[in-house]
Order: C-alpha cells, then sequence, then structure tokens
C-alpha cells in the first residue's frame, strides 16, 4: 500500500509517458518512497520527501519528451525538408507540371496533406512537455513517404492502349505522386538525365529517411499505446 | 547553488558513466553512487537520472536490461565497449583541464 500521493504521481507517469519507461521510473519513485519510510518517516512524510527529492512530474516528462524518437525524427524530417522539397520543386518544374491532367481537387488534397504532415511534424519538434505530441511524427511520415513510394506505381492514362506507356506520356499516378515518380518522365520528355536522378536519389534518401523515422516512432509508440490501454 | 548546478548540469553524462564503472546499477542506485561519492554534494533530483540513462542508451554508451531483484522488476544499466572508450577520454580531458585551472588558481610560489 502506497501514499495516495505516490500513486497520483505513478498515474501520471502511465497518463504521460510509454509503458515502459513509466514503469521503471514509478520503480524509482516507490524506492524513493520506501527508503524515506525505512528511515522512521511517517506516510505522508515520507511520500513528500520522495516526490521533493524526485522532482515534479511535469519536469520528468519534459525531460523524456526533449529525448523522444518522435521529437527526434520531426527535427531531422524538417531539417532535411527543405533540400527535398528543392529537389521536388526543380523535377515538377522540369516535367512542366502544370500540364498534368491531374484534377484539382487532387492537387488541393495532395497540397493539403503535405501542409497537414507539416504542421505535425512542427508540433511534434516543438513538444517541450508533452511526449504524446511528439507521436505526431509518426502520423506525418506515411504522408511524406507517399510521393517517394510512388515511382514503383505506373498505372496507364485512361484510354492508354498496352501494356507500356508511349514516349513522352504523361503518368497521372506520378504527377499525383511528386516528383520522385516523374523521374522517367523527366528522361523522356526533356532528355536530361542530370536534375531526374538528382530528384529521384534525394527522393529515395528522403523516403529511407521517412520509413526509418516512422518504424522508430511507431515503435516507441507501442509502449505508449500499451500504456494508455492499461490504464 | 543555481550556478553548480549548471556546471554538473554539464559534466553529468560523465558523472553517471563514471558511477557504472564498477558494475550495473539500476536508475535510484546511479543517484545514491552520485549522492555518497560527492559527500552528498551531487545530490540530483532523481526523476531527471532516468531520463539521461535512456540517453545514454540511445548513443550507445549503456545498455539497460530489465532483471529482478528481490521481488521488484528494476531496469539496470551498464556501460558498452563505447561508453567505456567515452569514460577513459572524458576523463583525460577533465584532467588536462583540471590541472590548467589549477595551474593558474595557485601558481606555484
Amino acid at each position: 500500500m502506497t501514499s495516495p500521493l505516490i500513486t497520483r504521481y505513478v498515474a501520471g507517469l502511465h497518463r504521460e509517458l510509454p509503458a515502459a519507461i513509466a514503469d521503471e521510473v514509478a520503480g524509482g519513485l516507490v524506492e524513493t518512497y520506501e527508503h524515506h519510510l525505512a528511515t522512521g518517516a511517517g506516510d505522508a512524510e515520507a511520500a513528500r520527501s520522495a516526490l521533493a527529492e524526485f522532482g515534479d512530474l511535469a519536469t520528468v516528462v519534459g525531460e523524456f519528451t526533449r529525448q523522444s524518437p518522435g521529437r527526434r525524427a520531426a527535427r531531422l524530417l524538417l531539417a532535411t525538408g527543405p533540400a527535398a522539397g528543392a529537389c521536388w520543386g526543380a523535377a515538377l518544374i522540369l516535367s512542366r507540371a502544370w500540364t498534368w491532367p491531374v484534377p484539382a481537387t487532387a492537387r488541393l488534397g495532395f497540397g493539403a496533406a503535405l501542409l497537414v504532415a507539416a504542421a505535425f511534424l512542427v508540433a511534434a519538434a516543438t513538444s517541450r512537455h508533452s511526449y504524446q505530441r511528439t507521436r505526431l511524427a509518426a502520423a506525418a511520415c506515411p504522408v511524406l513517404l507517399g510521393p517517394d513510394a510512388a515511382p514503383s506505381h505506373r498505372p496507364l492514362r485512361p484510354g492508354q492502349a498496352g501494356p507500356r506507356p508511349s514516349p513522352g506520356a504523361v503518368d497521372e499516378w506520378s504527377a499525383c505522386g511528386g516528383p520522385g515518380a516523374v523521374k522517367k518522365g523527366i528522361s523522356r520528355d526533356a532528355g536530361n538525365n542530370g536534375p531526374a536522378s538528382t530528384a529521384t536519389a534525394s527522393s529515395f534518401l528522403n523516403g529511407l529517411v521517412c520509413a526509418v523515422a516512422w518504424v522508430v516512432v511507431s515503435v516507441a509508440g507501442t509502449g505508449y499505446r500499451r500504456s494508455r490501454a492499461a490504464r | 547553488m543555481k550556478a553548480e548546478a549548471q556546471v554538473l548540469k554539464g559534466h553529468l553524462d560523465t558523472l553517471l558513466l563514471a558511477s557504472l564503472e564498477n558494475g550495473p546499477l539500476h536508475g535510484y542506485a546511479v543517484k545514491e553512487a552520485l549522492r555518497d561519492g560527492s559527500g552528498a554534494r551531487f545530490d540530483l533530483p532523481t526523476g531527471t537520472i532516468y531520463p539521461a540513462l535512456r540517453r545514454l542508451e540511445a548513443a550507445g554508451l549503456v545498455t539497460g536490461t530489465w532483471a529482478e531483484t528481490g521481488g521488484r522488476r528494476r531496469r539496470a544499466y551498464q556501460l558498452t565497449p563505447a561508453g567505456r572508450r567515452r569514460l577513459a577520454g572524458d576523463r583525460a580531458a577533465w584532467r588536462d583541464f583540471a590541472s590548467a585551472v589549477t595551474a593558474i588558481l595557485e601558481p606555484a610560489r
């Protein structure tokens, strides 16, 4: 049986942090509390001393938040974002993206998804006291990963016969999928392999970073979800 | 003693590595080792020890493993080879720094 003060603190740890971290920190708090009990302090006094020695909940959660995988991944993606964006932009211009027959709603939807992903990354990267907020990075990764994974999907244009797109054909899915996806279009249309290769390489690297970040943040979040479910 | 706390924070990683030099310890024991080893001068908030240990683990300088001792599950940390190398480097750097400061503050007469 522990003091209500300790119980409340431990509940707060489990509410704010992933299960494995909360368990470890809670164990340390209970040990501190028992240490004070062993020195002859009363229950309430031992609890107060343990909490004073441990530090307040916000400070402890803040320390873990600042080094959370989600926050680090978001910062990495934001730092590499301008370079990836520049490559996307260059490839879009070189492949004359404005001529693609992409519905306006698809363009708007893709743009909105990118903006939301960027907002999620900013929220995760700037979180200082909320571990939960850093998990927004996990939601942003698939959105950023989508355009980079698009090169593997090359559906035919509506009405196009044959298994292979004709030279110079515009790949609609690629248009929705971003510059990384239009590398072949650039090569055929513009006869310029340099920018296409750069865009493809940066797209691949960006995709790799996003995929790794997504996995890391998702794995780190598993414990958090378990912790919430256990309560 | 805010200034001392800031100085201590700058050396926290090295102090944590040093406290693990003689074998695995769990978070609370690390805190006790720092307090006892410093003659009670370094009495850090226990709650800040755990994030620091996790940070060292993420950097590959320590490894943490769950173990049950006395009916209680605890996460014990121990130095990795990289952690030992880092500690040796930090220790050498500290000796150089301390001897230089001492030479200025207490010049031979």
